[in-house]
């Protein structure tokens, strides 16, 4: 019986995360006072106080927001992750977590004293070493911190001896999925069944500086030169980005160039068996178009429903009239906070794509919507006819398995 | 020195030395502000974690500091679940980050087995029957991370060294390797066995914490630094509080020889004091603690009483006199009398005093029976009561220059104050006011 596995968490804490992260969960106004703010509100007595007005004055919101806060700022990793394990104590004590790590280190040219990425993963596989048959943590790559050859032998080394059993990409920290740096880690991951994750909604964390430090010219280069026609299109969606100054200026809406999940295309079309798992399906806003205001969409800029987009290309298939990539995911996190989903999620798993969709929750990142157990019972309740079961536990299985490691092999 | 030395007597060193004791003892009241605040804001662990993160970031392998802060001998100094250590002992820290190198000599994996058997190798190239493959295991394996390692356990002092060999080539790795080199000594496992060299590891330990502990004692100049802006706006919050006017108490000093003279006998007993406690514990500087002591021994002496007395009798009949205005110059003594200084919020002083509709009071006439000495002073305060922009921009510059003073904290102004009192000292003994008045 496969057992169930949450294929979405984070674990890291806020002393992993550069000194000005917290400015992008801010207004702007309140940005000058970040550094004042944030002491404030890792005071526990400070957060019971604004807790105790906010309740009186009904505002979830802000309930939601703080303990958000609370689970970011505790100290260290393991706290993080036993604090989510708690929350699944009703569906047994063998679950699986996949605690996503994730390379903050160059999200901005300004200086930070935080815990750059090897500290981040040190301390993971520290954790992991005190729960070894529950906590699975992926690699967060980024092609600045290691390049080519050296990439592969840093995340081999680790993916190798069972520390950590995948690889996370966050695009819109400023870098192209196609970038000829990530080559050969995708060609060994391809050969090893490695599961690759990467993050896939317009919403969630981004390069902070100026986008001409990313996007500095409109024809970045590529691994696949071959996959002539996909590059022609994302070439020309980046001169459209660099033109706006709506996206020039503003690196919250320009680093979704970074995103889009046609930059998988030339990828795929080179790896075609590569596992990958676009996070989040696209967002629920862009399952719910009707629902949600997209600024891009409305300005020209990229009219491309990324949830079409991604289903798209799960369901490409080949002259034979097989699918091309068998090995497409998506995952439902983050996503699964909004109740309205859930009629759309039930009508994609009698689909063909229902065997590539994954169960995750995007911990803690959705204490800011929901707790991790009211999550859980709104997934349970909501998905029909066993499709939760398949979801968190059949396809999260298939995933995660690779040469390297069985998901059906216990830790010892 | 000794008070009963020769000393001369001038009204312009006396009101700087009167200005300069009022600054030291509301500094005190600015240093606890600051302190309360960076207790609050946790300032002190946040700044030490930052400095620990910066001495031991190492861009090529990792920052140490980080690794230090998970360690349990620091984790477990924590008060709360999110905040930092204050204070990190020279021990601890050694000991902490010896650990952390010491690590690297071993690398955990979970390898697959069958039963008691290491299969990965069969597992990797998936020639395992799919029976076997059933019963697998993966097992947690820790082995020695650098090559050529023989796999045994290691001494503490090998595993920090194989730590460091593992580390790839760093400035850090550098430093590490010279503590090493220097304290490695000369060792016989037995008398006929030949000589090794091994690692004294705690030689290395204290090697380690005097380096951490010159670190820090220049991190305490950088804290310092980082002090200034939040100095200056607890000053201010004093300045604005307690009405301290510089310019208008300078004024005051000059002007009221009485006030001066008391004042100027209080700074020798408090600078007097702040020298005894010096000599006593053998610092050149002491913290905010012992200058409120030293300044509260001063304030609590019999001489003290016996001041305060004769000045209450002096202001009582400097009030004895039958004018229209008594009350009103009555009310400006009183609260001269009752701070001993023209500080505060008092609806006869400025700038309460400049607005009648909220209960301000001005003084209209000075009373003709008064000294010249007293009337130059009371004029002083009657143009002052009086709310105009002149008046409003002086009291402005005024609380600005007494927010910078405080800004400059109370160690700055008592070593002022022992070194004006010293110079005041070196002059011809002055008068006393009985010696005067006779």
């Amino acid at each position: 019986m496969p057992r169930i596995t949450n294929i979405h968490s984070h674990i890291f804490t806020g002393r992993c995360a550069p000194d000005y992260f917290f400015r992008m969960a801010l207004p702007s106004w309140a940005d000058r006072w970040a550094d004042e703010i944030k002491a404030f509100l890792e005071k526990r007595w400070m957060r019971r106080l604004i807790k105790f007005f906010a309740s009186r004055r009904g505002n979830s919101q802000l309930l939601r927001y703080l303990q958000f806060i609370e689970v970011g700022t505790q100290s260290t990793q393991e706290e993080v992750f036993t604090s989510m394990q708690r929350a699944y104590a009703a569906l047994g004590a063998d679950t699986r977590f996949v605690a996503l790590t994730l390379n903050m280190d160059h999200m901005d040219t300004q200086p930070s004293g935080h815990a750059r990425i090897d500290d981040q993963l040190a301390e993971a596989e520290r954790v992991r070493s005190h729960f070894p048959d529950a906590l699975f943590p992926f690699l967060g790559v980024d092609p600045r911190h290691k390049q080519g050859a050296d990439l592969l032998g840093w995340a081999r080394e680790k993916i190798d001896r069972r520390a950590f059993f995948g690889i996370k990409l966050y695009p819109s920290i400023g870098f192209f999925p196609f970038d000829p740096a990530l080559d050969q880690l995708y060609d060994w991951a391809e050969q090893e069944q490695v599961p690759v994750m990467t993050h896939c909604t317009r919403s969630g964390t981004y390069y902070t500086g100026s986008m001409s430090n990313v996007l500095p010219n409109m024809r970045p280069p590529t691994l696949n030169p071959a996959a002539a026609k996909q590059m022609d299109s994302i070439y020309k969606r980046i001169g459209r980005f660099r033109e706006s100054d709506f996206t020039w200026k503003d690196s919250k809406y320009g680093c979704n160039i970074f995103l889009h999940p046609e930059n998988y295309e030339p990828v795929l079309h080179k790896y075609p068996d590569l596992k990958l798992c676009f996070a989040h399906f696209g967002g629920d806003d862009e399952m719910l178009p009707a629902k949600f205001k997209q600024p891009l969409r409305e300005k020209g800029i990229d009219a491309t429903n990324w949830h079409d987009e991604i289903k798209r290309i799960m369901g490409l298939l080949d002259d034979s009239g097989r699918p091309m990539y068998e090995n497409v995911y998506a995952d439902i996190s983050y996503t699964l906070s909004n109740k309205d989903v859930y009629p759309l999620l039930n009508t994609l798993m009698r689909t063909p794509l229902a065997g590539r969709i994954l169960f995750g929750t995007d911990f803690f990142m959705t204490v800011r919507e929901k707790s991790e157990a009211e999550l859980l019972q709104q997934c349970t309740t909501n998905l029909e006819n066993g499709h939760f079961q398949r979801m968190a536990a059949a396809n999260t299985t298939d995933y995660l398995r690779s040469r390297i490691y069985d998901p059906e092999v216990p830790f010892a | 020195m000794n008070p009963t030395q020769a000393a001369f007597e001038n009204p312009y060193l006396d009101t700087i030395i009167s200005l300069v004791l009022v600054y030291a003892l509301l500094s005190i009241l600015v240093s606890i502000i600051v302190e309360g605040w960076n207790r609050q804001l946790k300032a002190r662990g946040v700044f030490l974690q930052r400095m620990v993160f910066k001495l031991l970031d190492d861009p090529v392998n990792k920052n140490y500091g980080y690794r230090i802060y998970q360690h349990p001998i620091i984790s477990k100094m924590r008060k709360d679940g999110n905040g930092y250590p204050h204070y990190i002992p020279a021990e601890g820290f050694a000991n902490a980050l010896i650990d952390s190198l010491a690590e690297q000599a071993y690398t955990t994996s979970y390898r697959a087995f069958l039963g008691d058997s290491d299969v990965n190798d069969r597992y990797s190239t998936n020639s395992l029957s799919a029976a076997e493959r059933a019963q697998l295991v993966f097992k947690k394996v820790v082995a020695p991370t650098t090559t050529g390692s023989s796999g045994k356990e290691l001494a503490p002092g090998d595993r920090l060294v194989a730590g460091v060999r593992a580390m790839a080539d760093s400035e850090l790795k550098s430093l590490l390797a010279n503590f090493i080199e220097r304290n490695m000594k000369s060792f016989k496992a037995d008398a006929n066995s030949p000589e090794a060299l091994r690692l004294d590891i705690d030689k290395l330990k204290g090697e380690i914490g005097h380096w951490f502990d010159d670190y820090m004692d220049r991190c305490s100049g950088q804290f310092k630094e980082q002090q200034r802006r939040k100095l200056w706006i607890a000053g201010f919050l004093v300045a604005i509080t307690l009405n301290v006017d510089s310019l208008h108490l300078t004024k005051v000093f000059l002007l009221d020889s009485d006030l001066r003279e008391s004042m100027v006998a209080e700074a020798e007993r408090v600078a007097d004091g702040y020298e005894a406690e010096k000599q006593r514990l053998g610092r050149d500087t002491l913290s905010t603690e012992e200058l409120m002591s030293v300044a509260q021994n001063a304030m609590d002496s019999a001489q003290r009483k016996a001041v305060l007395e004769q000045r209450e009798k002096q202001l009582e009949q400097l009030t004895q006199v039958d004018s229209v205005f008594d009350a009103q110059a009555e009310q400006v003594l009183a609260h001269v009398r009752s701070w001993q200084l023209p500080l505060g919020w008092n609806r006869t002083e400025a700038p309460w005093s400049w607005f009648p509709a909220l209960g301000g009071e001005r003084l209209k006439e000075i009373p003709k029976e008064f000294k010249p000495s007293q009337r130059a002073l009371l004029d002083h305060f009657r143009k002052r009561n009086k709310g105009s922009f002149g008046n409003f921009i002086k009291w402005m510059a005024g609380i600005l220059i007494s927010s910078w003073s405080l800004s400059l904290g109370a160690p700055f102004w008592f070593e002022a104050l022992s070194k004006l009192i010293n110079i005041r000292r070196s002059g011809p003994k002055p008068k006393t006011l009985q010696e005067r008045n006779a």
